[in-house]
């Protein structure tokens, strides 16, 4: 894996997805490492009020950090879910705007980039974000399922279409195409017609995440990773600010260990 | 003009500069190497350490508030041991200059970790009597009370031989300048300050705490005129130096600190922004000087005295 790199780059295009979530894509700078799924990035919004000091410029005072979701030869792209006042300004921002970027951060999950086994992506709300680092090429079968609270914030079907054509969209209040439901209730119906092993990706919120982790430590034949989340404030292991004791007793940092870890490992 | 020349004395060791990495920001000093080398500042001051390892407190343990940083990380740390047959021995080969930041529950436990500390190759031990994120004693519990905090320097200054020994002060004290003023006659060499400041965030609409100690320590931007003004009182009140800190995140902030009194200065919370930010905050104090045709301790001739500066 290779070491993180700071740069500057530019907005290229931003796609607002749904209502509060937004889909940017930047300049990739040169020489940026492959991002492996899994793996983050800090991006922090410079061209707000450049000659600023920190803190002051309206960007926050830390950078922020966002899963990637996708790369190409040219171009890094993030999905971004409108949860305070500085992840709000993406949706705003145009073509040219100046960001930083630091990364690629993390570990990259091995069992996310080549895998025999069919694959089920749990995705909740903001949790669609690092599923776009998953190479369906290198995956026999994908399945995608996606739950919203409300219609109104889900992803348009151009885009889920890119993401995964076989998928199974819920929304919690059933005001949304696909139905009314949760993904962890779809996830106990795809493990119950399992018929070989499986392994499932899940990114969403808490309640979510210790769903999966429950279902799937019910079936041996799933094995479960999970892409955590918690504050973090460097993103690089020296804050400590999301060290946390793993269920084998290990101390493990959010930032350099994961985010993603098999489920078995996380106290929920 | 050639390069400034920016060597600090402190009295017991001269630095080649006067930017430093405070405690708790920049690891053990070698993880944020390939964007700050820890030879390149004047001293680096790893992750505070006890006697035994210590978990931390739990999650959240920071959160974002206007402009800086609220923090409960509660001194996670590999203990002395570990420190030294891990930590140190690459840091000293890599040619950097280190202080090590110490805190224990009780001022026996500061003086033992001193005693372990005596014959390593260390700069200095910053005794941390001020972090605001320690339950059962420890930490703040001595820098708020002047009387503890001087038994404990002087036990510790009888534990620690030759090496110097540097007071790490709280900002809100009743105070500061007695603090430091004790501090310097039980034996310290030198004092850093601030720690971060006692404060609480709240979710409005979860009506919970945004750390899971519920309190923390703020730091970053909002902290420095507080920093400032202890850091000014301080100096005024000792004749050892004052190494200055509380969110300096540019070379400008680090430049007001020599102006208030503090001979060198440490970057804290701005390293967790941006991990270069000790670096490019020392190449800026550079160019501020060399446009100005001075050297660092002519710069220092400005600052504030306490006739000029008029401290109550």
């Amino acid at each position: 894996m290779s070491a993180p790199v700071i740069a500057e780059t530019r907005l290229s295009a931003a796609r607002v997805l749904s209502a509060g979530t937004v889909l940017i894509r930047l300049e990739r700078p040169e020489n940026f490492p492959d991002p492996f799924p899994g793996q983050f990035a800090k991006l922090k919004i410079l061209s707000a009020a450049p000659n600023l000091p920190p803190g002051l410029c309206g960007a926050g005072f830390l950078d922020r950090p966002f899963s990637f979701h996708a790369q190409t030869a040219d171009e890094l792209s993030f999905l971004i879910r409108e949860a305070g006042a500085v992840s709000g300004l993406f949706k705003s921002l145009s073509p040219g705007a100046k960001i930083r970027i630091t990364g690629p951060l993390g570990r990259a999950e091995d069992s996310l980039i080549k895998g025999r086994d069919p694959l089920i992506l749990v995705a909740g709300g903001a949790g669609l974000a690092p599923m776009g680092m998953i190479r369906r090429e290198n995956f026999p079968r994908v399945l995608l399922l996606y739950g919203e609270k409300t219609g109104e914030a889900q992803a348009d079907e151009g885009y889920l279409d890119s993401l995964a054509p076989d998928r199974i969209s819920l929304t919690e209040d059933g005001s949304g195409r696909g139905g009314k439901g949760l993904p962890t209730e779809a996830l106990s119906r795809a493990l119950e017609a399992l018929t070989t092993p499986a392994l499932v990706f899940a990114c969403g919120p808490p309640g979510l995440l210790r769903e999966c982790a429950r279902l799937c430590a019910e079936r041996p034949r799933a094995k479960c990773l999970i892409s955590a989340e918690t504050f973090l404030a460097c993103g690089l292991g020296v804050c400590l600010s999301c060290s946390f004791s793993a269920r084998d007793g290990s101390r493990r940092r959010l930032c350099v260990d994961g985010p993603v870890f098999p489920a078995e490992l996380l106290n929920f | 003009m050639s390069l400034p020349d920016l060597k600090t004395d402190l009295g017991f060791v001269t630095l080649e500069n006067p930017v430093m990495s405070a405690s708790g920001t920049f690891g053990y000093g070698l993880e944020l190497a390939d964007f700050c080398p820890p030879e390149a500042l004047g001293a680096v001051v790893p992750k505070g350490i006890s006697l035994k390892p210590w978990p931390g407190n739990p999650l959240p343990r920071a959160a974002e508030t206007a402009g800086g940083l609220l923090n409960a990380i509660g001194l996670e740390n590999m203990g002395v041991e570990r420190f030294l047959s891990e930590a140190l021995p690459p840091l000293k080969a890599r040619g950097a200059r280190v202080g090590v930041n110490i805190l224990g529950k009780t001022a026996e436990e500061y003086a033992e970790l001193c005693r372990r500390l005596t014959d390593a190759p260390v700069d200095f031990i910053e005794l941390n009597i001020s972090c605001p994120n320690l339950h059962g004693g420890g930490g703040l519990s001595f820098g708020a009370d002047p009387a503890a905090a001087g038994r404990l320097v002087a036990l510790s200054r009888e534990a620690a031989g030759k090496v110097p020994l540097v007071a790490k002060l709280p900002p809100l004290v009743s105070d500061i300048a007695l603090l430091a003023k004790i501090c310097e006659d039980n034996g310290c060499r030198a004092l850093s300050l601030i720690n971060s400041v006692p404060a609480l965030a709240i979710d409005h609409r979860s009506g919970r705490p945004l750390l899971g100690n519920v309190t923390g320590g703020l730091s970053g931007p909002p902290v420095k005129p507080l920093a400032l003004r202890q850091v000014f009182a301080a100096a005024s009140a000792v004749k050892i130096p004052v190494i200055g800190l509380g969110g300096i995140s540019t070379a400008a902030d680090a430049l007001e600190f020599f102006l208030a009194g503090a001979a060198a200065v440490q970057v804290g919370s701005a390293t967790l922004a941006d991990p270069r930010a000790p670096l490019s905050i020392l190449e800026g104090v550079r160019d501020f000087l060399r446009e100005r045709g001075e050297n660092l301790e002519d710069y220092k001739k400005l600052a504030l005295t306490a006739g000029k500066g008029r401290l109550p």
